[in-house]
């Protein structure tokens, strides 16, 4: 019996961790901020945007995350002053977290601008997680925008079956349909790529590169 | 459902994400002996699956539209532990991938819908299918109704979080907090339950062999549970009741605002309150934690006198099955 190779070393990139650290200081430092400290918001939110510059994000995609992102924390913050009366002091706590959110929420883009998800990946590992933590993880990884694709895939077929405007409760049947599918043909996938992974040697423990 | 950053104070965060840590660092343990060398693929690929099954919309009205949260599929599909960690993993890359979800709100975005999604609606969906047997239509009953529960409890979870967090503000009134996210989460659960329903019932009747089977040695896997339930809510207790409000409740509130009579002590009690167990004076965070954790222990033992019948039903429906 060949006895199984040792695991991959366990080395943490200075640069990963400081990105980290950084961008959950910066979350911390936000979600500390309250109405009254708007002129620390302030200063908070022109260095992130900076950061954000100077990592090479466009003011285009900015304004388009910031357009996803906006409305629902708008929407999370109005429920605060919907349900204990619209008031001066419940709308200056709505304002702040609607503050707090949307600099963390830039601190966010820019962690995931610069670090890579592999990177980040690495990262984990070398911070001892848990080896089937990161490798179901990097699993998911490779496999995301497979399922992703497949799903784009059925739903043109849905279109291209069904020509017209289905009513809703028919949207919802082929919609609940589709989702079915794509179970049991991920389901059959992994039982493949597990077979697979037998064929090539696979125990369940992570090998480094030869 | 995804909680950002600046909702949640951070001690609440960090609490609930130590809480979250404990629950999927056990589903973890649990997995090296249940799944061995297939939990990698399975686990990413279900993660994987939630992920693009969260990409398909379905319309609700005026516009908007909603889609499967999928932690009670994920657990219907891997298993309570598996599907504790491809939730999370899903939470994780929605975070690091697409910045969806707050960082510091990791922690309870995690608790809400990886723990109480997979590990609650997994108990709640075993316990519906022992009552209704193991067909078809027990198993879709046993999962529309966990994930309604679970999307519930989630909200109420969360409304009391934020509750937490904003305890230094005498005029918040939970009730009414938790009366609006209640009302919205109604709806969002019965659209979870229609989903995982429908899709549980697709995969069902087409390829019954791909929805998880509990290993037949495991005997009561539902012991497990039930002990994994009590640390879960005695750990709630001990991190967060010291940090709980003293200002008045809701209805203490109302009473007082319309000035009516204080309300008098029944005289059957054994406290004067919850903040008096060991007496008066400098022990009221102390009482506060001790009155959760005697409350805890009186409301799960009333739970499993009255959870016996369920059991001898199971056992009878199992005797009955072998004979």
């Amino acid at each position: 019996m060949v006895d199984p190779l040792p695991p991959p070393p366990r080395v943490v990139s200075a640069a990963a961790l400081l990105k980290l650290m950084a961008s959950l200081g910066v979350v911390l430092l936000a979600c500390s901020l309250s109405w009254e400290s708007w002129p620390a918001a302030g200063a908070l939110l022109a260095v992130t945007l900076a950061a954000l510059a100077i990592a090479g994000l466009t003011l285009r995609t900015l304004a388009r995350r910031l357009a996803l992102f906006l409305p629902v924390i708008t929407l999370v913050a109005i429920s605060i002053p919907l349900s204990q009366g619209f008031t001066a002091s419940w709308m200056q706590l709505a304002a702040t977290v609607i503050i707090r959110g949307a600099v963390s929420f830039l601190a966010g883009l820019w962690l995931i601008r610069v670090l890579p998800f592999d990177s980040l990946i690495s990262t984990l590992y070398a911070l001892r997680l848990p080896a089937v933590v990161v490798a179901s993880l990097a699993m998911m990884y490779r496999y995301l925008f497979v399922l992703w694709e497949e799903t784009g895939r059925l739903r043109i077929a849905r279109k291209a079956r069904c020509l017209g405007r289905p009513n809703r409760i028919t949207q919802w049947l082929a919609g609940i349909g589709m989702v079915g599918m794509l179970v049991i043909r991920s389901l059959d996938r992994g039982q493949r790529i597990h077979r697979a992974m037998l064929a090539r040697g696979w125990d369940g423990h992570i090998r480094p590169w030869p | 459902m995804h909680i950002p950053d600046g909702l949640l104070d951070t001690p609440v965060c960090l609490v609930t994400g130590g809480i979250s840590l404990v629950a999927v660092g056990y589903s973890v343990h649990r997995l090296k002996d249940s799944l061995a060398d297939r939990t990698v693929p399975m686990t990413g690929m279900v993660a994987a699956l939630v992920f693009a099954g969260q990409m398909v919309n379905f319309p609700v009205a005026a516009g908007t539209s909603g889609h499967l949260v999928g932690a009670v599929l994920a657990a219907r599909l891997l298993g309570p532990w598996a599907g504790c960690l491809a939730l999370t993993l899903v939470l994780f890359v929605q975070k690091f991938l697409f910045n969806d979800g707050g960082l510091l709100a990791l922690g309870p975005n995690v608790l809400h819908m990886a723990v109480i999604g997979c590990l609650g609606g997994y108990a709640i969906q075993s316990a519906v299918a022992r009552l209704t047997g193991d067909t078809v239509r027990g198993r879709v009953i046993g999962v529309v109704v966990a994930s309604w529960f679970t999307v519930m409890a989630a909200a109420v979870l969360c409304s009391v979080e934020f509750a937490i967090s904003h305890a230094a503000n005498p005029d918040f009134q939970l009730g009414r907090f938790l009366a609006l996210m209640m009302l919205f989460h109604a709806l969002i659960g019965i659209g979870e339950s229609l989903i995982s329903g429908g899709v549980i019932r697709f995969v069902a009747t087409r390829r019954p062999e791909l929805l998880y089977n509990p290993p037949a040695s495991s005997g009561r896997p539902w012991r497990r549970t039930l002990v994994a339930g009590l640390a879960t809510a005695l750990l709630v207790v001990l991190l967060l009741s010291p940090l709980a409000s003293s200002a008045p409740d809701g209805l203490e509130a109302a009473v007082q605002q319309s000035e009516l009579p204080a309300p008098q002590s029944a005289g059957l009690s054994l406290f004067g309150g919850y903040d008096q167990v060991l007496g008066d004076e400098g022990w009221e965070s102390w009482s506060v934690v001790l009155s959760g954790l005697i409350g805890t222990l009186v409301v799960f033992g009333i739970a499993l006198v009255l959870g016996r019948p369920l059991d001898r039903t199971s056992d009878s429906a199992a005797g009955a099955s072998r004979g």
